[in-house]
């Protein structure tokens, strides 16, 4: 056996290949079910994630947990592989609002250090579902009706930003 | 307990299940012929004249039912026929020099009275127009129904997972 055949397959072919079936299944399993890696096309989570910017999604991270306030969280958009990128805002029982821009919890203003651009988004109290929680991207410079940013059920969020 | 049972029933069955299994296939033929032909239609690559907007507008209006239902938040207002239907589709190509359409993804199921069907659609759509261009996913519900003329789209509902305030 050559050596640069020894060094591709190894001394024992049947037991590379099987090692090598194994390692792409797990490949496989792992990019495609639990992180999953996506590219990001838009500015409305700016400044934290740039347009083109490539990520890892933790689709597992809610298996067994609820997100908490302040995740960024994918959300279902369009099929299996378009998904919206978001900042929980407000969790379930959660009123919230937003006053000149401010955002509102349980009658509380919230400091979001994470945000640049704020346009004077208005929005009167909201309380959340059960399984209700509040999405907006980080980047609110623009007025709120041209903003992806509003109520989704718990089931149609995916999972966690990992990096 | 096993009864025997004479070759030409089984046949019967057979040709029967395999005449169904046909009529079904081509039902399924015939739908996604016409959203190709639908998404070939609708996409163009440069500003039209008027008049060929509005020809090209009720092309693609024949691909939908007249009493066809379009909701959707992308839209000026709700669509309630066809007639509503060809006067959007006039306004917004006069909007664009260039509208370019995928489907990705899709999945069909006619119900069993082969008269109605559901289909699950993700639309990718690349719009441009001064300069600048736009890419939008939707997915989208839409009804098909079997009319005289054949399989027309007969509403069609944005998924929407975000519920905006």
């Amino acid at each position: 056996m050559s050596l640069l055949r020894r060094i591709i397959i190894g001394s024992r072919p049947k037991r590379t290949f099987i090692r090598t079936l194994i390692l792409a299944v797990l490949c496989v399993v792992i990019f495609r079910y639990v992180l999953r890696p996506s590219i990001t096309e838009g500015q409305s989570m700016e400044p934290t994630i740039h347009d083109g910017s490539p990520h890892l999604l933790n689709m597992f991270a809610y298996a067994w947990s609820n997100p908490d306030l302040g995740d960024i969280v994918s959300i279902k958009a369009a099929g299996h592989r378009v998904m919206y990128l978001k900042r929980v805002l407000a969790g379930p029982g959660d009123t919230i609002a937003f006053i000149d821009g401010d955002l509102v919890v349980n009658g509380e203003r919230v400091e979001e250090t994470y945000m640049k651009y704020r346009d004077s988004w208005n929005m009167n109290e909201k309380t959340m579902g059960v399984d209700e929680y509040f999405v907006a991207g980080d980047n609110r410079g623009m007025p709120m009706d041209l903003h992806v940013a509003g109520t989704v059920k718990r089931r149609h969020i995916l999972g966690r930003l990992l990096w | 307990m096993v009864k025997h049972c004479p070759p030409g029933r089984w046949l019967t069955v057979l040709g029967a299940t395999l005449l169904l299994q046909a009529c079904a296939g081509g039902d399924a033929k015939e739908i996604n012929r016409n959203l190709r032909d639908l998404v070939e239609r609708t996409a163009f690559s440069e500003q039209e004249k008027a008049l060929q907007a509005v020809r090209s507008a009720k092309e693609i209006g024949q691909f939908f039912t007249k009493d066809v239902r379009i909701d959707s938040d992308l839209l000026p207002y709700p669509i309630r026929d066809r007639s509503d239907l060809v006067a959007m589709i006039v306004q917004i190509r006069s909007r664009f020099s260039g509208l370019d359409i995928e489907i990705p993804e899709k999945s069909l199921k006619i119900d069993d009275s082969r008269t109605s069907a559901g289909m699950s659609l993700v639309v990718k759509g690349r719009a441009t127009g001064w300069g600048d261009s736009k890419t939008e996913w939707k997915e989208f519900d839409v009804q098909w129904r079997k009319t005289d003329d054949g399989w027309r789209i007969s509403r069609a509902t944005p998924i929407e997972t975000i519920q905006r305030p």
